[in-house]
């Protein structure tokens, strides 16, 4: 469904661009339909980056991304229109997610406007069922981002990226700024999701643990480039790569 | 300690409070002319010339028997809508172009920063007069003169502010739930572009005055007979000796203008700009 091939980003700086850094090298792999791929990697390793070519915010230097036979790269902005209804995101800081001065409701309210969703069933119903899914009650409708916890933002910026009904969901870190009981909270939220409405996931992370109760497959990233990628057995069970099994190891000692 | 930083705040409060209070007493003057005008500021009774300060003409009267405070108010009018004119207009442009600039980046941004730099780089009086002077005079001339350089001014801050929020989280998390350029520019980055230039404008109806008095003055603004405060100064100048009030009168109209709006000014920029807040309470 997802097929990134030999994706590069290359960040050129000085004069006539002598100063080279690679954020991503020649990074390939497929997400199929339905299936939660993971992405390990410490920070820095150029994930970010990758999520956002993905999403069309920054323009890879050379290689290709093609959704369901669709060219990401070459996406005019009308095709991204309409991608982004089949392509949402779940980002790291879940207060950061949403418009600082305006509340709740109107975060929520916002794809439905733009996808003009409200045809069969009204804004207010629309936004009280996709809220009551991920247990947020009609008192926090008009509260402001900053009036409400961490893991009650993530499950709304979750229900919003799921009104869409996506096909693909990229969640970057999505549980890395939150405590651990609300991160069980969210992974099942995602699980669900992917159980009910089959929603594929690229699930960023750098909490094995994380990884290997959600993810099918893995790939492994290392300074922009993918060094091992394969089901979570094989990766977790029978590391081939050197920097996979430090990775392992350094977490078994923990 | 303690003490000394309350003080602090309190001094700032109290900028803001006096700013809003004169400026306006301004705006009022400027909506009442007509009926706080005692005489017809154009009407002129030469048996009346050069009166010096006294009960019936307080600002006493000009060289052509004019009654100067009537038209030190009526001038308020004249400077006050240039003035507004000029900030609505520069402001309307400079945040646009700066938006687009700072959110679009590449070679828009590097044109639109290029011609910003190079107007920059000229003092604002010499480049109204190189313009005013190949546009010829007037009013309309001085305010298309002062805009054209002092829209830069508000491209820079918008311009800025739309770079700094283009990589916020919120806003591409708001690109990536399906908002066009145009929406994110409007919903997301001009609510927080606009409490800056909110500021900045009314730092700038003060200087702005005090540019298109100092044009007038040079004959390049509003001509005579017009109750212009730089026109009636520079009238004034030639009977400085023995009739000092005549320029006396309008150049402190104009000193009060421009403090007035600067104090707005300043207090609403200590107000609103979240970073002099820190630093007041770190102090």
């Amino acid at each position: 469904m997802l097929e990134i091939s030999h994706l590069s980003k290359t960040y050129t700086s000085g004069f006539l661009g002598n100063r080279r850094v690679d954020a991503v090298k020649d990074v390939s792999f497929q997400i199929h339909s339905g299936e939660i791929f993971g992405l390990i990697g410490e920070s820095g390793s150029g994930k970010t980056t990758l999520t956002r070519m993905i999403g069309g915010f920054l323009k890879p230097s050379s290689g290709e991304i093609t959704f369901e036979g669709k060219n990401l790269v070459k996406a005019n902005a009308r095709e991204w229109h309409q991608l982004r209804q089949q392509i949402q995101f779940v980002f790291q800081h879940p207060q950061l997610t949403f418009h600082p001065r305006r509340n709740i409701y109107f975060a929520c309210a916002e794809p439905i406007r733009l996808y003009h969703l409200d045809r069969h069933i009204s804004e207010k119903d629309m936004i009280r069922h996709m809220l009551r899914r991920v247990g947020i009650s009609e008192d926090q409708w008009h509260k402001y981002p900053h009036e409400i916890s961490g893991g009650q933002a993530q499950r709304i910026a979750i229900a919003r990226a799921l009104s869409l009904n996506p096909k693909l969901l990229i969640c970057d870190e999505p549980t890395s700024m939150l405590d651990v009981s609300v991160q069980a909270q969210i992974l099942r939220l995602l699980l669900r999701a992917n159980e009910k409405y089959h929603v594929a996931m690229l699930f960023i992370s750098h909490d094995l643990d994380v990884i290997r109760a959600v993810c099918q497959r893995v790939a492994v990233m290392h300074k922009g480039e993918i060094v091992e990628t394969g089901t979570i057995e094989e990766v977790f069970g029978n590391p081939k790569h050197e920097y996979t099994k430090k990775l392992l190891s350094a977490h078994m000692e923990v | 300690m303690r003490r000394q930083r309350k003080k602090i705040v309190n001094r700032k409060n109290y900028i803001l409070y006096i700013g809003i209070v004169l400026s306006a007493v301004i705006v009022l003057v400027t909506i009442f002319a007509p009926f706080l005008a005692p005489c017809d500021p154009t009407k002129m009774e030469l048996s009346q010339k050069f009166i010096a300060p006294c009960r019936e003409f307080i600002f006493g009267t000009d060289h052509l028997g004019r009654d100067i405070f009537s038209r030190v108010i009526e001038g308020s009018r004249v400077s006050l809508s240039v003035a507004a004119t000029v900030v609505f207009f520069s402001a309307a442009l400079g945040v646009s172009l700066g938006m687009i600039s700072g959110y679009m980046g590449g070679t828009a941004d590097m044109l639109i920063m290029r011609v910003v730099d190079v107007l920059l780089a000229f003092p604002t009086i010499i480049f109204a007069l190189a313009l005013s002077t190949m546009m010829g005079t007037g009013q309309t001339n001085l305010i298309v003169a002062i805009t054209c350089i002092q829209w830069t001014r508000y491209a820079r801050i918008a311009r800025g502010e739309a770079l700094m929020l283009k990589h916020a989280e919120y806003v591409e998390a708001a690109r990536s739930i399906g908002n066009s350029t145009v929406q994110i520019l409007g919903k997301y980055i001009f609510p927080n572009v606009i409490s800056k230039i909110i500021i900045l404008a009314s730092l700038d109806i003060g200087t702005i005055i005090l540019y298109c008095a100092s044009l007038s003055f040079l004959g390049l603004g509003a001509q005579p007979p017009s109750p212009d405060w730089g026109v009636m100064i520079s009238e004034g100048k030639d009977y400085m000796q023995y009739a000092p009030w005549m320029a006396l009168f309008p150049g402190l109209a104009i000193a009060f203008c421009a403090l007035a709006f600067n104090m707005l000014g300043d207090g609403l920029r200590d107000l609103l700009d979240p970073r002099l807040k820190e630093v007041v309470r770190t102090d």
